[in-house]
């Protein structure tokens, strides 16, 4: 058997007979664990939140009608006729028109087909600008139309009411953001006048504020029925976009490229758009990583260097036991339990250290906007893989660095012990 | 009878910027329950030479058998084997470790050698303990304990493993006479009891009178 009474029983010994040595070790360890923990589940919980404040309120995958690229002179069918004549310098003016996808249900349902697993939701999207006036204010909106039941599930605007409702939005009534309503001083119940891009106005009644922490929805945007937006956009039909929500919000670019293949749409993700929160992000991974093996090797090389102390310490009754026939191996277990059994101990410690702090941070809350939402100061991810990371972490740099005072121990000559006496 | 140990023609040279010879042409042999004294100036070898018999060393010439076994090139874990299987040591300083308790101490041959073995052989080493007059310091720590307590631990540890050999450099060397003598008489006795042979090493020529033969020393040969 590779550890028996003997081996167990020195070590243990000796780590509750030097004390003071036991409880360095195990602080130095606990340490590490606990400022790992600590940088582990905050800096997750800031990017989750990072990443959470950039997709929640947008779809991860976007379809949209092409472009409509104008065609360059030579390519005019009129081009081929010798008997047209071609006017150079002719200005001519391209109709701005919404692009529009008039077949929607059949590209839902292609969609449905290429994607069968992956998306949590589909939403048809009905937008468009238009202006909000109020007696003599006015304020250009986007106009987000969809069914409401639907467009929660891609967008979570009934979660973010401040006040009144989103779901089971009627005809004539429309949601606004907060800071929309205080520009305008509009109340619930209130009356708003639309008038779209497309030159056709409705009054609306204010059902619903929402406060979702982006600026660009809490102050300019206006979310209608399907119906109603349509009406106003001129669309019959038709719809501008259809907005997909990923079960992982990563997956989005590789899903865009594939849906690319596919379909004859503009297709948009959330990852392209926002290169630069992601080259952060991955900068943080890095520099995360970096402070982790760096705390790592620290505390590896700290352990290493109390237990090559107490080796040297020890160096006589390793020899004796030697000189009554404990073999080297033996001597290599003794000391490479006790590397184990501490960062064990240590990271335990570490990780209930750890878990308080986190969690004591992350009660604090504070109130982030005008209609008294709060959030947490810090964004802890309090997970048990951080947890599992540390002390994982931990025990291995802990053995290893064990493994050197074990084996200098495993070397001593009872010859010199007995004679150095 | 087959001795239990016999050295041929031994010598020991340490290698260093100029090598000392410290035995030459040592041969000798030690009879089942026989105890020997081994007498000689400082710097004679007598250390040297309970090294090499007890396989802390080895030697650069010569043969050493070890019950019948011929031990002078075995490999480390077989001279830990050995060690830990057929013979006891006893130094003069007690090195007991001091976060066992004296039973443990006097138990931890048995305890290398495996749990079966210490389980086996706890009463036994109970009892050498009660007839060193250790009955009531059992669970004593080492450091609970007097010079002597401490030496006759190191005494019943050294018999634990029930070896065939009994090794022992100038154990009394840290006691007073008294002390000396007791321990001495206790080896002598206990070791005739159980039929164990000792080798021991000693500068007391009055210690050494008891012993069944006196081996003298000189300059690392033995003189006759
Ligand atoms: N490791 C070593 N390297 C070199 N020379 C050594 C070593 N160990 C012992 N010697 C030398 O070998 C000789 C014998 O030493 P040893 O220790 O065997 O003597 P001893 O008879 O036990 O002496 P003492 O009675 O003082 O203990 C001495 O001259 C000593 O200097
Ligand atoms: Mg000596």
């Amino acid at each position: 058997m590779l550890i028996s009474r003997f081996e167990l029983s020195v070590a243990r010994r000796q780590l509750l007979h030097n004390r003071g040595q036991t409880l360095l070790t195990l602080g130095v360890v606990a340490t590490s664990v606990t400022l790992i923990v600590f940088l582990a589940t905050l800096i997750g919980g800031l990017q989750r939140r990072i990443i959470g404040d950039t997709t929640s309120m947008i779809p991860h995958v976007v379809v949209s009608a092409p472009e409509r690229l104008p065609l360059a002179p030579w390519e005019l069918p009129s081009a081929t006729a010798p008997a047209a004549p071609l006017f150079v310098g002719r200005v001519v003016k391209l109709e701005q028109r919404l692009r529009k996808i008039e077949d929607w249900p059949a590209v839902v349902a292609r969609l449905r087909e290429l994607m069968p697993g992956g998306v949590a939701a589909r939403v048809a999207v009905a937008e468009g600008q238009g202006v909000v006036s109020r007696e003599s204010n006015r304020k250009p909106v986007t106009l987000v139309g969809a069914v409401p039941a639907e467009f929660t599930r891609v967008v979570d605007l009934q979660s973010n009411l401040a006040a009144g409702r989103y779901l089971g939005l009627n005809g004539g009534e429309a949601v606004i953001g907060y800071k929309l309503a205080a520009d305008l001083n509009l109340r619930l119940g209130d009356r708003v006048r639309v008038l779209s891009s497309e030159a056709v106005s409705a009054d609306f009644l204010v059902a619903g504020i929402v406060d979702t922490g982006i600026a660009v929805i809490d102050r300019s945007s206006l979310f209608l029925n399907l119906k109603d937006a349509q009406s106003l956009l001129n669309l019959g039909s038709a719809v501008t976009r259809i907005g997909l929500r990923l079960d992982d919000v990563f997956d989005a670019s590789r899903q865009r490229e594939r849906l690319e293949q596919y379909l004859p749409y503009e297709i948009n993700d959330w990852m392209r758009d926002n290169q630069r929160v992601l080259s952060g992000i991955r900068a943080q991974n890095d520099s995360s990583r970096m402070i982790i093996v760096f705390t790592v090797l620290a505390s590896g090389l700290a352990v290493a260097s109390i237990m090559v102390m107490s080796v040297t310490r020890k160096i006589q009754e390793i020899g004796i036991l030697k000189a009554i026939g404990a073999k080297s191996r033996q001597i290599l277990v003794i000391f490479a339990l006790q590397g184990l059994a501490v960062c064990a101990a240590g990271a335990a410690l570490g990780c209930a250290v750890g878990w308080v702090l986190c969690d004591a941070l992350g009660r604090i809350e504070v109130v982030v906007s005008a209609t008294g939402r709060t959030a947490q100061l810090f964004p802890v991810a309090n997970e048990p893989f951080y947890y599992g990371l540390a002390a994982g972490l931990a025990v291995v740099s802990g053995v290893l660095a064990s493994l050197y005072p074990a084996w200098s121990a495993s070397r001593v000559d009872p010859i010199h012990v007995i004679r150095g006496q | 009878m087959i001795p239990l140990l016999e050295l041929c023609s031994v010598g020991k040279v340490y290698p260093g910027g100029v090598a000392t010879r410290a035995l030459e042409e040592v041969s000798f042999a030690v009879a089942p329950g026989e105890f020997v004294a081994l007498v000689g100036a400082s710097g004679s070898g007598k250390t040297t030479l309970l090294n090499l018999v007890g396989l802390l060393d080895t030697p650069t010439e010569g043969s050493l058998r070890l019950a019948g076994r011929d031990v002078t090139g075995a490999a480390e874990d077989l001279r830990a084997e050995l060690r830990r299987d057929l013979l006891g040591f006893v130094f003069q300083f007690h090195y007991l470790l001091p976060e066992f308790t004296a039973l443990e101490n006097a138990l931890m041959p048995l305890r290398i050698r495996g749990t079966a073995a210490e389980d086996a052989g706890r009463a036994r080493v109970r009892a050498l303990l009660e007839k060193v007059d250790l009955g009531d310091r059992l669970h004593h720590r080492p450091g609970q304990l007097s010079g002597g307590q401490q030496q006759r631990v190191a005494v019943v540890r050294a018999l634990a493993n029930d070896p065939q050999v009994i090794l022992a450099d100038e154990p009394t060397g840290n006691l007073d006479s008294r002390n000396a003598h007791a321990v001495c008489d206790l080896l002598r006795s206990l070791t005739k009891e159980l039929h164990k042979s000792v080798l021991l090493v000693t500068h007391d020529e009055t210690i050494a009178a008891k012993a069944d033969r006196i081996l003298h020393l000189r300059d690392g040969r033995l003189v006759t």
